[in-house]
């Protein structure tokens, strides 16, 4: 028996301690910052990886990185995703947790990210702090790089080898090219990308530069312009042969865009990257061992082992000017460029009131033609024009250099006959070469016009010519559509929509109007009849006090007279207060309404007393009723002091 | 006061007979305008009917009969952005009309219409039995009578239980007016934009270098979206999104 008790004792005890164990347990973590890349470029994206191992842990981590101030240079860290790892060595179960986290570097510099909070349930754990060397360009060695190329190569990363950087700089790049590093704001201008490889040079380190395959080509988001693609970026590169500083080069385009900056300032174009596999030349790869089991895995059929390249362009840096305000036409259309400006006409002789003519503008040069504005038809008495000019849009690459045409046509018709001319039309250009304001003017046009047949009401039913595109063959005659309304012309013009709006207008400030009137007539009739049943109720008020004293004194023969007096009194001062008719009012009726301003239930009580006992006295007067009034007479001088202090209220 | 409010009474009465009055107005000229257009569009010439009928629309008339004529006339010459855009003018001046509506439905192209929700529908077709224009007037009028009711019942003094169940029977009346001009001038003035061109392609952003959203089929309908650029208009598309499309490929409504 004893034993057992030993053995159940035992058993608790181990239990607590079991519970306790488990309770009070603290997970053992290890927490790891790392960085990638270690030195990087500015605007490069910077990946911040945070690994939390841990034996025991119940939840999740709760991940707090770094804090990075506004102004230090560095973007805020974004999460771009979490890893969960669970290990099982030997019966023992371990956690690993790894949070990326992504930002970048807006200037050169060295920084110091501070140490990560982690917490894992309810314990706080800390990282290591890591070191950040920022540089704007990559330092690139002047030997191997071509002179006409320096400071535009940067060099390539080899993740798995990166001692092979250095080696292959100038060996495989992007290139990237603008046209103006010094643009002002609104002008246009081309950027260009293309993948320089040079075939030799990584022959000899024992790649094979012509098979290659590739990912698709990272471009920078160019936030801060505008965009217009050119040339996209291909399936397929398609390579020529270049020979720069002594050394060829299979060129091919990746990507071409006109861009315009939408402010003004230091821009900075990021890099654009685009990873390569080059396979290894099998006579550099490693010779059998002899060793069939390292062999067999060694073993490469399709040559597949190659060696991952990521190419990158070098940042571009733009001071972007502002357009100067000074000299700044009144017509100026917002085109920055180098343009020429052109007017025809499709005929030159016209039949008044009957052809369609029309006035073509063409504005043709390097730069952002596309948002010139139509300038205003010219004022010529006996030209009118039909419509709103119509626009329309091109852009070609001439020479490396993108052409922007704009056309605007007017369609105006001849209303007088005569010779008339058109006179030059202005548009007004910012010059980027000459940096000044240039207005472009057309040639005078003149024209020939002759009498038509049509009078001017009925122009549009003799026309000759369609006023709008002629329209191609029409197709049959579609019979499923309903059939055009026929008969009168039901409409409105603006103007008589207009006058419309002003008479609803009217109409509502009218009505609007007389019930402010009425509003104003009404609150001051009110105020008016206030002041009379004030005026009545004061008098009556004084009747009753009259008829109070006369009975309190007990000396009236006409007691009986004086207390029907008083009755009728009462209810007229009611009727007063309450701006009624005395005969139309009840007991009743005056009880609810004292109440509802507010007069006590006691007072209540005691009014209803008093008023039963005059109405007894008023229908069968009793001498005992008459003399009970006599002696309620304080009491009911100070029940009406009481209402007329509510009422005044 | 009874006279007042006859006054009253007979101003309104001569306003909105001056209203009609100035409605009935027609331009001579016009009328033989449209009398021509309609025999071209008889003689199955479209394109010169659709040339006078535009005729009369730079000459600011406003009219469903005309946009209708217009729209079915582009709708023969198998321009079908044209086409919705005026009929859908059309649509919006006179919304009761049945051929506007019949001949909207046949050249849109699919998905440019959505059935409304059931329990909306005997709604909509109550504000649709009237034209927004008439809508603001039965509007006004029912607002001028509510106000002359009150000022009726203020000036009386003791309102009899009638007349107060007729002034509040007014306001209510003049609430549901009001909202149905108002829903009726929001669907008759929101700006949509038509697609002019077989196909135009949609983006992301105002340019053709930013992703292609979809591409819009002519005579396709999607309301406007604020944005200030004279090369681009910002659109809702049916699934939501924001999408850019070019200016020139389509019609402002």
């Amino acid at each position: 028996m004893r034993r057992c008790l030993n053995f159940c004792i035992y058993l608790m005890a181990m239990g607590w301690v079991t519970t306790a164990a488990l309770i009070f347990a603290q997970p053992d973590c290890r927490v790891t910052a790392t960085i990638s890349p270690q030195n990087p470029l500015v605007g490069e994206p910077i990946v911040y990886v945070l690994r939390v191992e841990c034996t025991r842990a119940e939840e999740q981590p709760q991940v707090q990185p770094p804090d990075v101030l506004p102004d230090s240079g560095l973007t805020e860290m974004k999460p771009v995703g979490t890893k969960r790892e669970i290990n099982i060595v030997n019966g023992r179960q371990s956690q690993a947790y790894e949070f990326r986290y992504t930002f970048q570097a807006i200037k050169a510099g060295e920084y110091q990210l501070p140490a990560a909070t982690v917490a894992v349930d309810g314990t706080i754990f800390e990282s290591n702090a890591v070191t950040l060397r920022v540089s704007s360009s990559p330092q690139v060695p002047q030997e191997g790089v071509p002179a006409e190329l320096r400071g535009h190569v940067v060099p390539p990363r080899i993740p798995s080898a990166p001692h092979l950087e250095q080696a292959l700089t100038g060996k495989v790049f992007i290139l990237a090219l603008a046209e103006t590093t010094q643009p002002l704001s609104g002008q246009q201008f081309l950027l260009s990308y293309h993948l320089f490889i040079d075939q030799q040079g990584l022959e000899k380190a024992g790649l094979d530069s012509r098979r290659f395959s590739g990912s698709e080509p990272e471009l920078p988001p160019l936030k801060d312009f505008l965009k217009e693609e050119i040339y996209a970026p291909p399936q397929q590169l398609r390579f020529e042969q270049q020979t720069i500083g002594g050394r060829r080069y299979a060129v091919a385009p990746l990507y071409q865009v006109a861009i315009t900056p939408t402010r003004s300032g230091n821009i900075t174009i990021e890099s654009a990257q685009l990873s390569l596999v080059f396979p290894i030349r099998s006579r550099t790869r490693r010779m059998p061992t002899g060793d069939p089991f390292v062999d067999l895995f060694d073993f490469d059929p399709f040559n597949t082992q190659g060696l991952q390249i990521v190419v990158r362009s070098a940042p571009l840096e733009l001071a972007v000017s502002p357009l100067p305000e000074s000299g700044k036409p009144t017509v100026f259309c917002g085109a920055v460029g180098q343009f020429v400006l052109e007017a025809s006409v499709d005929k030159t002789h016209l039949l008044a009131n009957e052809d369609v003519g029309r006035l073509r503008l063409v504005l043709r040069g390097e730069g952002n033609a596309g948002t010139a504005a139509a300038p205003p038809f010219p004022q010529v008495e006996g030209l009118s024009l039909l419509e709103e000019p119509k626009a329309n849009f091109e852009r070609k690459i001439e020479n490396n250099k993108l052409i922007t045409i704009k056309t605007f046509d007017y369609l105006f018709r001849a209303t007088k006959q005569g010779n008339l001319k058109i006179p030059p039309i202005e548009i007004a250009v910012f010059n980027p070469v000459k940096r000044n304001y240039e207005t472009l003017r057309t040639q005078e046009i003149p024209l020939v016009v002759a009498p038509g047949t049509a009078s001017p009401v009925l122009t549009a039913q003799l026309t000759t010519q369609p006023a709008v595109t002629p329209v191609a063959s029409p197709p049959e005659i579609r019979t499923d559509l309903r059939y055009i309304h026929e008969g009168r012309l039901r409409g409105t013009t603006q103007a008589e929509m207009r006058k419309a709006r002003i008479i609803q207008l009217g109409i509502v400030g009218t009505s609007a109007g007389i019930f402010l009137l009425s509003l104003m007539v009404s609150g001051l009739r009110k105020a008016r009849s206030r002041d009379d049943a004030l005026q009545r109720s004061a008098k009556v008020y004084h009747t009753i006090n009259t008829l109070l004293h006369s009975l309190a004194k007990r000396t009236s023969t006409h007691a009986t007279d004086e207390c029907q007096k008083l009755g009728h009194a009462l209810r007229e001062y009611f009727a007063a207060i309450f701006e009624t008719d005395a005969n139309a009012l009840t007991n009743e009726e005056i009880y609810d309404k004292l109440s509802a301003a507010g007069i006590d239930d006691e007072v209540l009580r005691r009014l209803q007393r008093i008023l039963e006992l005059v109405e007894s006295v008023r229908y069968a007067p009793s001498s005992t009723d008459i003399q009970n009034i006599q002696n309620a007479a304080p009491e009911i001088r100070q029940i009406l002091e009481e209402i007329q202090r509510c009422v005044r209220k | 006061m009874r006279s007042q409010v006859t006054f009253l009474i007979v101003l309104l009465g001569v306003i909105l007979n001056s209203t009609v009055l100035s409605w009935a107005l027609e331009p001579q000229d016009a009328e033989v305008i449209f009398r021509t257009a309609n025999e071209a569009y008889r003689a199955n010439d479209f394109e010169r009917a659709v040339t006078l009928y535009h005729e009369l629309e730079t000459s600011g008339v406003i009219s469903a009969d005309l946009f209708y004529n217009l729209g079915t006339a582009y709708a023969q010459l198998g321009k079908t952005g044209d086409a919705v855009a005026y009929l859908e003018r059309a649509r919006r001046l006179a919304p009761y009309d049945k051929d506007i509506v019949a001949n909207l439905e046949m050249v849109s192209p699919p998905g440019n219409t959505t059935r409304p929700f059931v329990l909306l529908v005997p709604f909509l077709a109550l504000r649709d039995s009237m034209s927004c224009e008439a809508w603001i007037w039965v509007c006004t009028a029912i607002f001028a009578f509510t106000m002359l009711v009150w000022s009726t019942l203020l000036l009386m003094g003791k309102p009899s239980t009638l007349s107060r169940g007729l002034s509040w029977a007014a306001v209510l009346l003049s609430a549901v007016c009001a909202i149905l001009a108002a829903w009726s001038y929001h669907d008759t003035y929101l700006t949509r934009q038509v697609v002019t061109r077989t196909e135009a392609p949609v983006y992301s952003g105002p340019s053709q270098s930013f992703s292609r959203l979809l591409t819009a089929k002519e005579g396709q309908k999607f309301p406007t979206l604020p944005y200030d650029n004279p090369h681009w208009k910002r659109v809702e598309l049916p699934t939501g999104q924001t999408g850019f499309i070019q200016a020139e490929h389509v019609h402002d409504l």
